[in-house]
């Protein structure tokens, strides 16, 4: 049917903080509808879109499936200290 | 007293089941499946604040909870007591009558395990009207049941098949040893907390990790 053509979106995550970021990652966060850590966005996946995620392609993550919620409560391992070492063993994977 | 209902109310699953050594891997094969869907798994462990009345902090987090898992296979005799274990039915029991008279929750929707198909008509026959299905023990067939289950009452597009979502938790659960020796700690003594967040981080960058 014409005009119904949905547009391709993509799936983004904060993963990490972005209080130690330069500004020019805060902005690029920013234009992604990010700016806290564990946001999720929906946003079209367009050129520019994609420019601005390689700002901070350490601090996002694309998701293919549903946002993935954490808990509330704080956690004692600490939620960096957590991504570094699902990263390490995944390099040693490798 | 009236309190407010969680603002996530919609996408909190409370999981009613026993904690106990046998039953870890079906507990975190159904947790983890919660989290790949997208929701929220909670359940009497994730406050551990000992001042709580028990019963106080099973009531508040059922309130504040759209979903439910109940596993009753464990509602079985005790060999020392000689008598039955019936937390699990019991704290079914609540949510049916939170459902049935409780304003804003008709919309409640539940999950309910047992070992066999048949054999919960032996101890609590006034459920037999409801689907009850059965894991026979097995985390893949809880894994499966689980999504299938949050995607049809959800009718959410969003949500992987059982295939893919067997196989993810296949391959977490072959990294979390390593994970679990990065901090010094014993698989088999991860808080309920620290397992949500480990699961949770680890969906989050396998889905599609940017940094090499």
């Amino acid at each position: 049917m014409r005009g119904t053509s949905r547009r391709k979106t993509i799936r983004l995550k904060q993963i990490r903080s972005g209080v130690r970021a330069t500004r020019e990652m805060r902005d690029a966060l920013k234009s992604l509808g990010l700016g806290k850590r564990f946001m999720f966005s929906e946003i079209p996946d367009t050129k520019a879109v994609r420019a601005a995620i390689a700002k901070v392609p350490h601090m996002v993550s694309i998701l293919d499936g549903p946002d993935i919620l954490f808990p509330r409560e704080k956690s004692t391992l600490g939620i960096d200290r957590i991504i570094d070492a699902v990263e390490a063993v995944r390099a040693l994977r490798k | 007293m009236l309190r407010r209902r969680d603002p996530e109310y919609e996408r909190n699953v409370f999981i009613n089941c026993p904690f106990d050594d046998e039953y870890t891997p079906l507990f975190e094969a159904i947790v983890f499946t919660i989290l790949a869907c997208g929701f929220r798994a909670t359940c009497a462990r994730s406050r551990l604040n000992s001042s709580e009345v028990r019963l106080h902090k099973i009531l508040e987090i059922i309130g504040d909870c759209r979903y439910s898992v109940h596993d009753l296979s464990r509602t079985e005799v005790d060999r020392t007591s000689a008598l039955p274990r019936f937390n699990m039915p019991l704290e079914l029991g609540i949510d049916l009558g939170c459902r049935a008279y409780g304003s804003g929750y008709e919309q409640k929707s539940f999950l309910i395990f047992d070992r066999d198909r048949f054999r919960f008509q032996t101890y609590v026959s006034d459920i037999a009207g409801q689907d009850i299905v059965h894991h026979d023990g097995d985390p893949n067939r809880a894994i499966a049941r689980v999504r299938d289950w949050l995607r049809s009452e959800t009718g959410r597009p969003d949500i992987p098949g059982a295939k893919a979502m067997q196989l993810k938790y296949a391959t977490f659960r072959g990294e979390l040893p390593a994970i679990c020796e990065h901090f010094s700690l014993d698989i088999l003594a991860l808080t309920f907390a620290d397992f949500l967040f480990v699961a949770g981080v680890w969906l989050t960058l396998k889905i599609r990790p940017l940094r090499s």
